[in-house]
């Protein structure tokens, strides 16, 4: 509550791109059409779900994080503790996740309040909650992998942004993927991106049949793991790179 | 006259400097420069598998055509590039006033909104012109205009990008003026870039009127994009182009009044 003013500030900044967006998608939906099978309400609530998903656990800027306190030799007493890095840093953007959620479900309560239903069933609740926490590993293990990465480039600014756009595209966060071409919404189900933004909101939408949810989950619990051994391996060998400057 | 231009010269040969030192900054890590030439070229690109994505369920935005829209658009990612390319969308000044830098910047004899403006700019950005560039020759020569419509609708669209780069930069230099009272600015830079992002679609898509009058008058932003846009395809109109400077000119005004004003109640973070 120290930055009273910026919570506030962000806040109103978030809820006027959102505007903007639903301007937009009132505009499209003014000629008639329905898109990909989605009607305006069911955009509507993807794109409040994308924000609420952006709020509160894409907006940490963990990589950034993660790669200055490497390159300013910061790792340095990290290394001396008998702390896991990883698990370290996880543990503190979960807190920070925490603190977000309570905040922004007052809004999505006042969202429900405006007549939307938010999820369509009672079990797709309960899958949106797991396809939830698996968003929160799989963006925080592609954002420390790319954190680390500055083992190797030395300055990871280039690499983090270009990433971010890339993920932001094929998460799902710009525009549901299955309103892309078909070629380009393949490629995107090949790619763990997906399980940020697109699987937990078409969970809690009812865009998925409940029967398929259980597998896409597990599919998206392997490539958690995937990322993890991943970013176990690229911590452990950068490691042994890491030249430690600072006092 | 002799002052002024001596004034001028000084002040490009300061701009060129601070220039230099942002490539040869970008350049001590040349592949992280490259990278950042990539992100924005793929960002762009993305920006308009999006637009494409939603012309091929629609035919036209608000009254507008695909290679229309396309204009707007690039348009915005003209501006955009030359408000990073040039100053950065000011974003110095957070770290200057929290790590009491800013008063180095104040005690020098040049403008202080000038050396804030110039402090940080980023070359790779020039890569975001270029590339809107390509976009807007892309969608302009599908326009079928003739020879001279083509020349008179250019010239008139240059004049309203240069009112339109003003308007952009007293917007931004309205909101960081802010943090010198607040300090903390990710907020406000989070806003900055919302408010000036808006303006990459045709403002015709505000289709309630309350909507129309915050974002083309409050915040001029069909001024950024879709007015310029507008001009190019449909002709000069003599009220717009009034109209584009008279909202240059109060926002540059009231921006430097706003920066001037907050000045008074900066408080030194240094020792």
């Amino acid at each position: 509550m120290a930055y009273r003013f910026n919570a506030f500030v962000f806040l109103f900044s978030e809820l006027l791109s959102l505007v903007v967006v639903i301007y937009l998608w009132l505009s499209i939906y003014k000629q008639g059409n329905t898109i990909a099978g989605y009607s305006l309400r069911a955009l509507i609530i993807y794109y409040i779900f994308a924000k609420f998903i952006t709020l509160t656990i894409k907006s940490l800027d963990q990589a950034r994080i993660i790669g200055d306190q490497i390159r300013h030799g910061e790792l340095n007493g990290n290394l001396l503790k008998p702390i896991n890095y990883l698990f370290e840093k996880f543990f503190s953007s979960l807190g920070q996740i925490s603190f977000r959620i309570i905040i922004y479900i007052i809004i999505a309560l006042f969202v429900y309040l405006l007549g939307f239903d938010i999820f369509s069933s009672a079990p797709a609740f309960i899958y949106f909650i797991l396809s939830f926490i698996l968003a929160i590993i799989i963006n925080f293990l592609i954002y420390y992998i790319i954190g680390v990465s500055v083992f190797y480039f030395g300055y990871i600014v280039g690499f983090n942004f270009i990433m971010m756009g890339i993920i932001s595209f094929f998460s799902g966060n710009l525009i549901p993927l299955d309103i892309l071409p078909s070629w380009l919404y393949g490629f995107a189900r090949y790619l763990p991106f997906q399980y940020i933004d697109f699987i937990p909101i078409s969970i809690a939408t009812g865009r998925l049949p409940i029967e398929n949810i259980s597998r896409i989950l597990f599919i998206g619990l392997i490539w958690a793991v995937i990322l993890y051994i991943f970013s176990f391996f690229i911590y452990k060998i950068g490691v042994k790179k890491y030249e430690a400057f600072s006092v | 006259m002799k002052l002024f231009l001596f004034n001028a010269r000084r002040y490009l040969k300061i701009w060129a400097i601070h220039w230099k030192n942002s490539l040869m900054e970008r350049m001590a890590y040349k592949y992280n420069f490259i990278l950042m030439i990539l992100g924005v070229v793929i960002q762009m690109l993305l920006a308009l598998i999006f637009i494409k994505v939603i012309f091929s369920y629609i035919s036209n935005l608000a009254g507008w055509s695909f290679n229309e829209a396309l204009i707007v658009t690039a348009t915005y990612m003209i501006i955009d590039g030359l408000a990073w390319a040039t100053f950065s969308y000011i974003s110095g000044i957070n770290k200057h006033i929290r790590a009491g830098t800013f008063d180095n910047i104040l005690i020098k004899p040049v403008d202080s909104q000038f050396l804030l403006s110039v402090a940080r700019v980023d070359p790779e950005d020039w890569s975001r012109v270029i590339t809107a560039i390509i976009v807007f020759i892309y969608a302009f020569q599908k326009l079928g205009l003739t020879a001279f419509e083509l020349i008179k609708n250019l010239f008139f669209y240059i004049i309203f990008i240069i009112c339109a780069y003003f308007i952009v930069y007293s917007i931004t230099l309205l909101i960081k003026s802010i943090t010198i009272r607040v300090i903390e600015d990710s907020s406000l830079w989070s806003l900055t870039m919302n408010i000036i992002k808006t303006s990459q679609y045709p403002t015709d898509i505000f289709f309630h009127k309350a909507a129309r009058i915050l974002f083309s008058t409050l915040i001029p932003l069909a001024f950024i994009a879709t007015v310029p846009a507008k001009i190019l395809i449909w002709g000069p109109r003599f009220d717009l182009i009034f109209y584009s400077f008279i909202l240059a000119a109060i926002f540059l005004y009231i921006s430097r009044k706003f920066y001037l004003n907050a000045l008074k109640h900066y408080a030194s973070a240094s020792s």
